[in-house]
Parts: structure tokens; C-alpha cells; sequence
């Protein structure tokens, strides 16, 4: 416990609302993406419709359901510690990293994918016609939004190893897991981002 | 909402949700609704993984403030394009 | 609690002198230390650009510089001044130094994130001074596309990720506040008895934290588009460098009021005690801050006025622009009833106050010329905003910075500073800050355009009273320098309360021990609450 607080509790509700202020910040974040989409579809609706048609709506939506089952794992193995059990918190852990993997070995093929389809904004983009250029600039949100999407990925991914090596060491108790706590709010945080940008980049300009 | 039922509810809820979402946009043809189931998956998360409800009232102000300066960004930002006028510009004066 | 003051004692300055004590440090005092070297630094690097800016200025072809490296120079004046100095400058020294002291508590919240903000800063701003160094820049602060992305031959990118680093230091600065005002307020502080520092530092968090990603996100976009060669705001697809700006200034207008927050915080805490009288309209100050905070989110379309926004657009930024000067006008008028009928003494700090008074009213009110539509078409891109801005940043800004400096100087470093010269720099700002500014709102509306090298020879004139001013405020902002160095050594010690001031950091010893308080203060009565007149004259 470090010395300004008064008590153990006291330092974990500073954690936990320092991690929630944290999200706040990735709300607007992420937000400036979702502006950017809704500004530039109004300006190029047939643009975004052509590059929605072509994005990949069955790894997509297979995704999805790999991050929503990840952060019921993740929130299930902060229930066991809550029971003092931390042995499941560690298989919740590994369940929880092996579906984050999962979603990122599916988004690598998807991206192999689209440059294989010539999906890469550019002079050599394959969407050709008057609504190229709207399409091209969707294909610029896309990557940006899934890289960063992945990037915040991994960093859950290290964060989670972390959680179980601490756990594995036996850091964590019925009585204190706020660690555990801190990182389940990013790990699902990150999985809203993906709620959120899921309909914007599958369904949303069909 | 604590144990495991609630959370397993919550879990099979979002991926209903998530086929209700596909299912409106592409057998109904209303890819619009696909941002709002979006939405209410959200909300799922917060309130069943990230337990909200059980978060102090300064979580709560810390969320919603971030909530609240989102929704400043998409108004107040997209008032200019909805609103703006296109002017033609002429093209064939154009000097050699 | 009283101490005497000539006997030599341990504080967090003496506890530990290796380089890796220093380093590595969690104390919020010693990270804020750093940070004033840091800060320093950058403040006079960019200040020796606009000197050259300034001494090029003379002549109407430019008498030093080729017109390449004019753009060079004023771009790095404004990187290195907006991000490395102006947004951090207060908040993350004297408020990283006096939070804790003004709460009754310990540290921050998160002292480790404290420290990593502090290399945060460093690796972003030695990238961007680097970047500018070794090849330039010469978009302007700005970065407007499509120049910074096609045609600029600058070193966007990695200016860019200097800034997109540093604001992560701004981000980390502005959770560790939020959270410890929340969270660490000693027994008996509610939030009215709060010092008015403490809610000004606050609304600024609330713009660091939720401001700062929208520009990462910016820059994430603009770097992408400069690589890559295609991208949103690109117009050979049809994108739109209007959302460039949108993006641009939703956090570039908030960041104003980061850099002007803490300087009204400043302000609230030495006028009162330079006029030994309590603050008048506590909670009409307080939520002005707040106020100030929420609304300037809404204002930034008024910087796209003549950029073809569209009238509805315009109309409706114009208004809500009007509206956040409602808020600053406030604590003006209720610093003006503060100093009626008090006990005004003109130490060095209350000089830096009171020139800041003057100053920002100037500033503010000529804000309000260009917050207009009308009057924007004629003044936007001219010296007339310029002058405007400096107004409220380094006539508002700086001299609110000086007057903390001096005011917690006696805290921070246990030793008094020379009076005499202090007054005298305070002066000389003063008077430096308005020659070189003031003709610069004649020059602006009589038409002379903001960031071109040269000008036609009518306007030579103002522009050399310009820069003659500028001698006059670069002598004056490097004498604190050698007076404040003098000071650490051979300044007299200072008591634990040498203004007579309430708050609870005058409370402990000067300097401070590491952990504050030896035992946490429990606090039973309201901030500033130094006796009322009718009292005194009664007591006489």
C-alpha cells in the first residue's frame, strides 16, 4: 500500500476509478474514428456501401463472437478469485488469451486477404469506378480502426499473462483482487471497441 | 448481478444479439439497426462484465463523461457537413 | 504548527542525492522539479525562435533569415511553445508540487504514473526538437492538409509522434489529478473548502484526459495519410481537409484553455493573500472553471470560419464562443472584488497578478472581436490574432506561471528570493510584453497577414516597436534566472509561512519533507480565511 492512502480499500477504489477515467480517455479515442466514419459516409454513401460489400463479414462476425466469449471467460475467472479460487482464475486467464490469439490470427488472414484482393487504398486500389474514392477512404478507416483495435488486443493480451502470473504466484485472494478487477474493465472495454466498430465496418453502410 | 447464472445469461444474450444483428442487415435489409444492436451489446458488456452497477458514483460520472464528450464530438462535428452547402465549380474556363 | 526556520533539517531535498534518486523518483516533488528543468528548457528554446522571428521582422525583406527558414522557425516556435511549454508548463510543476501539499496528502494518486508522464514528455519533446532540428518544419503548429501531408518537405511524421508521445504525459498528468482531488482530500476538505488552484487544476484535467486522444487520433491520421500518400483528408479521393481542422481543433481549442485554467488558479491563490482577504465569490470562481472546461469544447468551429464551413456551422460556433467568455469575465470581476478594500502589498507575486489582470482583459476582449462572424472575415489570419493569443498565453499565461513561481518559490526551495529584482523583472515584462504585442493589434487590423517573412514597408514601423519590445521581454524573462539561481544558494531561508498565507502547504516546512505531513492535517475551516476588514479596523 503505498503511503497516501488510509487503507487497502481505499487504494483500490483510486485503482479502479483511475482505470475507469483511463476508459473515458479511449472513449473519445476511439470516438474520433466513429466521428470520421460518420462524416465521411455522409459524404460518400455509395463510396462506403461498394467497400462494405467487399469487407469480410464471415471472419468478421466470427470474431465478434471469439471477443464477447473472451471477456465471459476473463469476467468468469474474476468471479472464481472472488470465491478464493485461484487456480480457475488462471485457466480463465489462459481461456481468455487463447480466444484473444484466436481473433487476431483471424484478423492477420483477413488482412492477407484484402491486400490480396487489392483492397489497399492506393493507385493499384481494385474497387475502381466513380465511387472509388469513397471506398478508398473507407479502406483507410478500416486499417486504421483494426490496427489500433489489435494493438490495444495485444496489449490486453500481456496484461492477462500478467494477471495469471501473479495469480500463479499467489498474489490474489478472496480478499484482494483488484488487479484482476483493473484489467477485466480494459479487457472488456476493448472488446466495446470492437462492438462498436463491428456494425460500422460489416453492416452499418450495406 | 453476481455468480455465474447472470453472467452466462448476459453471454448467450450478446451472441443472440449478434445474429439478430446480422439477421436485420442482411435478410430484412436494415443495415442501419446494425449500429443500435451494436449499442445494446455494449451496454451488456459494461453492466455485466465491467459491473457498472457495482462501481462507486465516480466511476459512474467518469463513464458517463466520457459518453457525454463523445456525443459533443459527433453533434457539434457533424453540423458542418449536414449543413453545408456544395457549390458547383465551373470547369471549362479553365486555362491552358 | 510552526518551525523554526534556521535550524537544518531533512526535507525531500536533502534525503537522498544520487542521480537515481532523482531519476527514479515516485516523490511528486522531485518528479516536478524535473519537470522545471524540462519546461525551462523548452521555454527558452522556443523563445529563441521567435527572437529571430523578431529581429528578421525589422526590415520588410527580412534582415536575417531566407523566407524557408522563417516558416522553419515560426513552426518550431509554436510546436515547442504550444505542446512543451504552454500545455504542460503549470499544471505539471507547480501543480504537481503543490496538489498533494493543497490536499493534505501524501503524494498523488499514482505517483509511478507520474514519473513515467515525466519520460513520456522527455522522449516526446527530444523527438520533436530533434525532428525540428534536423531537417525542420515548416507547416505551422498547425499541420493544416493537404500542405503538411503532400507538399511540405518537413519532417511531419516525426514532429507528429513527438507530440502524440508527450500527450500521453498530458493524459497520465490529468488521471493522476482527477483521481487525487477525488480521492485523497484530507479529513474535513469538501469541495468548497477546496483551494481554487485545486478546481482549476481539475477542469484542466477534465481537457487533458478527454481532449488529448482526439488529437492522437489526429495525428495517427494525418501521419498515416503523409506515409502512406493516401488517406481521409486526401482530396484526389474526395476526402476533406475540413475534417482535418475539425479534428484539429476539437482538441486544439480546449488545449487553450489547458494552457489559461491553471493560470486562473494561480491568480486566485495570490491575490488573496496579497490582500490578506478572503476570495470574493468562492463557488462563482470555483464553477467558472468548470464552466470554462465544459464549454470550451464547444467552440472550436470558430477557427474555420473563412474555411467554407457552412453557415449554420458558423452561426452556431459563433454563439457558444461568446458564451465561454461569460465564465472568464466572471473570475475577473470577482478578482477585482477580492482586492477591494484588502491589505495590498506588492510583493513580486502580486506584480506578476495584477499584470495578468491587465493582460488577459486584453486578451479576452479582443477574443470577442474575433469570436464575431463579421469582424472574424476581416481579422482571421492577420497579427491581429496573433496579438490576440499572446495576449492571453504569454501575457495571461506566462506572467500567472512567474507569479506562481515566485509565490511557491520560498516552498520549493526553502530559500527567499531577491524582492527587489523580482519586482523589477515583473516590470519589465510588463512593459516588454505590451510593446512588443500591442502594435501588433494596430499592424493585424490594419491588414498585415500572420506568418509571412516579408511585408510592405508602410508597416515597418510597428513591426520594429515590435521587436524592440521583444529585446525588453527576452532581458526580462532571462533575469529570474540569474535571481531565482542566485537565490538557491545565497537566498536567506524562508519560514514555513512567509506570506502570511492560509492553505495547507504553508502549513508544513519549506521545503516539505518527502512524505508532506508528518501527520495528516485534519481541516476545520474554510480556504482563505484571513480575517474580514470590518474585523481588522475593529482590532486597530
Amino acid at each position: 500500500m503505498h503511503f497516501q492512502y488510509s487503507s487497502a480499500e481505499h487504494q483500490a477504489e483510486s485503482a479502479m476509478s483511475g482505470m475507469w477515467l483511463f476508459l473515458a480517455q479511449e472513449i473519445l479515442f476511439f470516438g474520433a474514428l466513429v466521428f470520421v466514419w460518420v462524416y465521411c459516409c455522409y459524404q460518400h454513401p455509395a463510396g462506403f456501401r461498394l467497400a462494405t460489400q467487399h469487407a469480410n463479414l464471415l471472419i468478421g462476425s466470427i470474431n465478434t463472437a471469439v471477443l464477447l466469449t473472451s471477456s465471459f471467460t476473463f469476467t468468469a475467472g474474476l468471479l472464481a478469485i472472488e470465491r478464493g479460487e485461484p487456480r480457475r482464475l488462471i485457466q480463465a486467464c489462459f481461456a481468455t488469451i487463447g480466444l484473444g490469439v484466436v481473433f487476431l490470427l483471424l484478423k492477420g488472414v483477413e488482412w492477407f486477404k484484402d491486400v490480396g484482393d487489392g483492397l489497399v487504398p492506393g493507385a493499384h486500389f481494385s474497387l475502381t469506378g466513380p465511387d472509388s474514392g469513397g471506398a478508398q477512404i473507407f479502406y483507410v478507416f478500416y486499417y486504421v480502426a483494426t490496427v489500433l483495435h489489435a494493438l490495444h488486443m495485444i496489449i490486453g493480451i500481456g496484461l492477462v499473462l500478467w494477471i495469471a502470473w501473479r495469480a500463479r504466484r499467489g498474489d490474489f485472494s478472496r480478499a484482494w483482487s483488484t488487479p484482476v478487477e483493473v484489467v477485466g474493465l480494459y479487457w472488456s472495454f476493448v472488446d466495446v471497441v470492437w462492438l462498436t466498430l463491428y456494425p460500422l465496418i460489416y453492416l452499418a453502410a450495406l | 448481478m453476481s455468480g455465474w447464472p447472470p453472467l452466462l445469461v448476459a453471454w448467450i444474450g450478446l451472441l443472440v444479439l449478434l445474429a439478430l444483428e446480422l439477421g436485420s442487415a442482411l435478410l430484412l435489409h436494415l443495415p442501419a439497426t446494425a449500429s443500435l444492436f451494436g449499442m445494446a451489446q455494449a451496454a451488456i458488456v459494461v453492466i455485466a462484465f465491467m459491473r457498472i452497477r457495482r462501481g462507486s458514483p465516480l466511476m459512474h460520472i467518469f463513464g458517463a463523461a466520457g459518453l457525454f464528450w463523445l456525443i459533443v464530438l459527433l453533434a457539434l462535428g457533424n453540423l458542418d457537413p449536414l449543413t453545408r452547402t456544395d457549390l458547383i465549380v465551373q470547369t471549362t474556363g479553365n486555362p491552358r | 504548527m510552526s518551525v523554526t526556520v534556521d535550524t537544518p533539517r531533512v526535507s525531500y531535498l536533502t534525503e537522498e542525492n544520487t542521480i537515481g534518486s532523482w531519476l527514479l523518483t515516485t516523490d511528486h516533488k522531485r518528479i516536478a522539479l524535473l519537470y522545471f528543468a524540462s519546461i525551462t528548457g523548452f521555454f527558452f528554446l522556443g523563445g529563441i525562435a521567435a527572437a529571430l522571428m523578431r529581429i528578421n521582422l525589422l526590415t520588410p525583406t527580412g534582415a536575417i533569415v531566407s523566407h524557408e527558414m522563417y516558416n522553419r522557425l515560426f513552426t518550431m516556435h509554436g510546436v515547442v511553445m504550444v505542446w512543451f511549454f504552454l500545455v504542460p508548463a503549470i499544471p505539471v510543476t507547480l501543480g504537481n508540487f503543490i496538489v498533494p501539499l493543497m490536499l493534505g496528502a501524501r503524494d498523488l494518486a499514482f505517483p509511478k504514473l507520474n514519473l513515467v508522464s515525466w519520460y513520456l514528455f522527455m522522449t516526446g519533446g527530444l523527438f520533436a526538437t530533434y525532428s525540428l532540428f534536423a531537417g525542420g518544419l515548416d507547416t505551422g503548429w498547425t499541420f493544416y492538409t493537404p500542405l503538411s501531408t503532400d507538399y511540405t518537405k518537413g519532417h511531419v511524421v516525426a514532429v507528429a509522434i513527438g507530440i502524440f508521445i508527450s500527450g500521453f504525459s498530458s493524459i497520465a498528468t490529468g488521471v493522476n489529478f482527477i483521481v487525487s482531488i477525488h480521492r485523497l482530500r484530507a479529513p474535513g476538505m469538501g469541495w468548497y473548502r477546496m483551494p481554487l488552484m485545486l478546481w482549476s487544476l481539475y477542469a484542466t484535467s477534465v481537457i487533458y484526459v478527454l481532449a488529448t486522444p482526439v488529437l492522437a487520433m489526429t495525428l495517427i491520421l494525418l501521419g498515416f495519410e503523409t506515409v502512406f500518400h493516401v488517406g481521409i483528408f486526401d482530396q484526389r479521393l474526395g476526402g476533406d481537409p475540413l475534417l482535418f481542422q475539425h479534428l484539429f481543433w476539437f482538441y486544439s481549442h480546449p488545449a487553450v484553455y489547458i494552457m489559461i485554467l491553471p493560470g486562473f488558479g494561480v491568480m486566485s491563490e495570490v491575490l488573496t493573500t496579497f490582500s490578506q482577504k478572503g476570495i470574493f465569490g468562492y463557488k462563482f470562481i470555483a464553477w467558472s472553471s468548470v464552466a470554462i472546461a465544459v464549454i470550451s469544447f464547444f467552440v472550436w468551429g470558430h477557427h474555420m470560419f473563412v474555411a467554407g464551413t457552412s453557415v449554420y456551422s458558423a452561426i452556431t460556433f459563433s454563439l457558444l464562443s461568446f458564451m465561454v467568455s461569460v465564465p472568464s469575465a466572471i473570475k475577473v470581476f470577482n478578482w477585482l472584488g477580492t482586492l477591494h478594500k484588502g491589505y495590498i502589498k506588492f510583493d513580486a507575486p502580486m506584480l506578476y497578478a495584477l499584470g495578468f489582470l491587465g493582460l488577459f482583459t486584453i486578451g479576452g476582449l479582443t477574443g470577442l472581436f474575433v469570436a464575431a462572424l463579421g469582424a472574424d472575415v476581416h481579422l482571421t489570419q492577420t497579427y491581429f490574432v496573433v496579438a490576440h493569443f499572446h495576449y492571453i498565453m504569454v501575457g495571461g499565461m506566462v506572467s500567472a506561471f512567474f507569479a506562481g513561481l515566485h509565490y511557491w518559490w520560498p516552498k520549493i526551495t526553502g530559500r527567499l528570493y531577491p524582492e527587489m529584482w523580482a519586482r523589477a523583472a515583473a516590470f519589465l515584462i510588463f512593459f516588454g510584453f505590451n510593446l512588443t504585442f500591442f502594435p501588433q493589434f494596430i499592424l493585424g487590423y490594419l491588414g498585415m497577414p500572420r506568418r509571412y517573412a516579408a511585408y510592405p514597408p508602410e508597416f515597418q514601423v510597428l513591426n520594429v516597436l515590435s521587436s524592440a519590445g521583444s529585446t525588453i521581454l527576452a532581458v526580462a524573462y532571462l533575469m529570474p534566472v540569474f535571481y531565482l539561481g542566485y537565490s538557491l544558494r545565497h537566498g536567506a531561508r524562508s519560514p514555513s509561512n512567509p506570506w502570511h498565507a492560509t492553505g495547507l502547504e504553508w502549513k508544513t516546512q519549506s521545503p516539505p519533507r518527502t512524505e508532506n505531513f508528518p501527520i495528516i492535517p485534519i481541516v476545520t475551516e474554510p480556504p482563505y480565511n484571513y480575517p474580514r476588514p470590518e474585523d481588522r479596523t475593529r482590532a486597530a
